[in-house]
């Protein structure tokens, strides 16, 4: 926490990335924080403000094509932001936020728009829109529990040879090729909603202890049973999909 | 033929004698077809069976049937009548019913006001009725198939913010959809708009001719990006334009003043609705502004819908469990926070009843955008399909929820009060409705 005693949470144009319910994932963090004790910090970045320098845990949600484009412009001209993924920052990127980490992404009609090129990967515009519950097996260096969330993208992502996924795609479509977001040392990158770190709080954790060092474990009953809950949801589906499935298939 | 309905209020009936319906043939283009006659026969049967089954199943049933062995048949119903749509995220279904009232101390009005917003169920409305005027609630997704269908001299655009994202996907998306469709409208057609919505706005922008209404707006941030430009909105003390074009905030005909409303002549007329809140004063100034269009007075519009006291269950009061509840409707961020705007000042407790189907959107990742956290101190309960997601968002919010399996149960465990509140999303609330009528359950 750069020898402060204040966890600083930092979110980033929650007015223009935050369309999908993301700032549950700024709400959860400092709540798993507090409960262990910890003081914390949030402030929520408007366009035209700098991006602060000093936030231990940064946040970027998903947004709508037009938001994106403009977000990824106010965001180049920013002179922190480069460096704050270039310095290994904690920080979570969801969706739209993903996307524009790369070096490019589809914009409004689909038009392919310049990303922030700090992270290996690029998105096209996919030929139907991802949307429903998913499930993803996290990479195993991770340590955490299946991943649980919804999605809601057209964005078909391809990580560079270099670049780790965040998951393997238990159900839904994630990147479009079996993998789930993106681990760039201290950065998370996923297509993930429902919030994110709300449904997978293991993942909320391993963000905090990249900034504050290992944390206490943290019982919640409610949100065992909303994952357990959520899971077996997008089990039920996956099974009605690859029932339909066989049964439009083509007798031999 | 005028007569009086149960409640002492003034409505008119059908007859054969009357006026519009010899208007109507006049104005009819041509004959319907066979095709069509079938089409409505089938449906009126298929809607009688399915009214059984519940209320307000009539004209979805019915309508379904009806467009599948008529795919024109909302064209072929609407043709000859003079129609007034209203689409929006929030307010629709209330919006539609104060029309209806407003234009009835004029003459009959037929309405989809089961609240069967697409096609099937505007079909459906339509030909079960001979009136002259029509008042159709809109689902966001088919106003332009509703426009072309229907040739409408009016159209309300109430506000657009997120609501169902995982069907509908994009708000501006559907701002888009709207612009496209109101371009096709005639020159004698008119968009009544909420001037302090800018998707609204632009939308109506797409159009002849627009009214712009100061119906205020909920805090939200999905106008923060210019529908016309990408540029940054910049909104401050009701005025919003665009820092880098010429969108900004039109001037308004009508505007809402706290719960008073001014007309286009200057006139200020004091609402005294049956519904509480900001909301529902919005939709009073828009609907008054739409029926004035059809040449209802002011005052009367204002006299007519000052009657409504619930709309489709939405404020209703029941007993359950030996306690009074109020029936209350909060679907999407925009309709929560004037829900927590209405009863901050309040301390009943309160059950949230949480569904998750196709009509109240999948994925409800929209609890993080509600500042819940104005209920801390407040005694909550928690039910429906969904109810882990809300116990999760509350207890986040520094409220510890009751769960309970059904509303009868939260009740009993919420602490005594004189009212219980019962805040249900879409399908949940109609699910209570169906289960408040079963006489078992009271």
């Amino acid at each position: 926490m750069s020898g402060a005693s204040t966890l600083r949470i930092v979110e980033i144009f929650p007015g223009l990335l935050g369309t999908y319910g993301d700032h549950g994932n700024l709400l959860v963090l400092a709540d798993r924080a507090r409960r262990r004790g910890f003081e914390v910090e949030t402030s929520s970045i408007a366009p035209g403000q700098p991006i602060p320098a000093q936030g231990d845990i940064y946040l970027i949600g998903g947004g709508e094509d037009a938001a994106q484009t403009a977000a990824t412009g106010l965001l180049r001209s920013d002179p922190v932001f480069s460096s704050l993924v270039a310095g290994n920052r904690p920080m979570l990127a969801v969706c739209a936020g993903l996307q524009m980490l790369g070096s490019v992404f589809p914009g409004l009609d689909g038009k392919p728009v310049s990303g922030l090129d700090l992270v290996d990967l690029r998105t096209v515009a996919g030929r139907v829109r991802a949307v429903g519950e998913i499930a993803a097996r996290p990479a195993a260096e991770l340590e955490l529990p299946t991943l649980t969330g919804f999605e809601n993208h057209q964005g078909r992502t391809q990580l560079g040879v270099d670049t780790v996924p965040l998951a393997r795609v238990l159900a839904g479509i994630g990147n479009g090729d079996g993998r789930e977001g993106v681990v760039s040392g201290r950065l998370i990158g996923t297509y993930l909603h429902g919030p994110v770190l709300v449904r997978n709080p293991a993942l909320a954790d391993l963000l905090l202890s990249w900034a504050v060092g290992p944390v206490a474990p943290l019982a919640q009953p409610h949100v065992e049973a909303l994952r357990a809950e959520r899971l077996r949801a997008v089990r039920r589906s996956k099974g009605r999909l690859a029932r339909l499935a066989r049964l439009a298939r083509p007798r031999a | 033929m005028k007569t009086h309905n149960g409640r002492g209020r003034q409505i008119w009936r059908r007859s054969s004698a009357s006026p519009s319906t010899g208007r109507l043939r006049a104005l009819r283009r041509g004959p319907a077809s066979p095709r069509h006659h079938l089409a409505v026969a089938l449906s009126q049967a298929a809607g009688a069976l399915a009214r059984t089954a519940g209320p307000g199943e009539g004209h979805a049933v019915g309508g379904r049937v009806l467009l599948a062995v008529d795919p024109q048949a909302l064209s072929h119903a609407a043709t000859g009548r003079r129609v007034c749509l209203v689409t929006g995220s929030n307010g629709k279904t209330t919006t539609t019913r104060m029309i209806v009232e407003a234009l009835t101390t004029a003459g009959p009005v037929c309405s989809n006001a089961t609240g069967a917003n697409m096609p099937s169920g505007m079909a459906a409305a339509l030909t079960a009725s001979t009136a002259g005027r029509a008042v159709l609630e809109v689902d966001e997704s088919y106003l332009p198939a509703a426009v072309r269908a229907t040739c409408p001299e009016v159209v309300v655009l109430t506000n657009l913010s997120r609501d169902q994202l995982d069907r509908h996907a994009e708000v501006s998306a559907i701002a888009r959809r709207w612009r496209q469709a109101l371009t096709g409208l005639p020159a004698t057609s008119v968009v009544v708009a909420n001037a302090d919505d800018p998707l609204a706005v632009w939308a109506a922008l797409g159009a002849p001719r627009a009214t712009w209404v100061a119906a205020g707006a909920t805090g939200t941030s999905d106008a923060s990006i210019c529908p016309d430009c990408g540029g940054l909105l910049r909104a401050a003390s009701g005025d919003w334009s665009c820092s880098s074009c010429s969108m900004r905030r039109p001037a308004p005909t009508w505007q809402l003043q706290g719960q008073c409303l001014v007309d286009p002549a200057g006139q200020l007329h004091v609402l005294t609705l049956g519904l509480p809140g900001r909301a529902n004063a919005a939709d009073a100034a828009l609907a008054t502004a739409a029926a004035h269009q059809f040449a209802i007075p002011t005052p009367d519009a204002l006299a007519a819908l000052s009657g409504i006291r619930s709309v489709q269950g939405r404020y209703s009061v029941h007993r359950v469990a030996g306690r009074e509840i109020q029936l209350i409707l909060a679907k999407n961020p925009a309709s929560w926070m004037e829900q927590l705007d209405d009863m901050a000042a309040g301390s009943d407790p309160i059950v949230i009843a949480s569904h998750g189907r196709g009509a109240d959107g999948r994925d409800l990742s929209w609890l993080w955008d509600v500042d819940f956290e104005r209920l801390r101190g407040r005694p909550v309960a928690v039910i429906g399909e969904r109810q882990l997601d809300m116990a999760v968002r509350l207890s986040t919010a520094g409220i510890e929820p009751l769960l309970a399996t059904d509303l009868a149960a939260a009740v009993r465990l919420l602490p005594a009060a004189s009212r219980v509140r019962v805040i249900a999303s879409y399908t949940a609330l109609q699910d209570l409705r169906r289960q408040l009528s079963r006489p078992d359950v009271r």
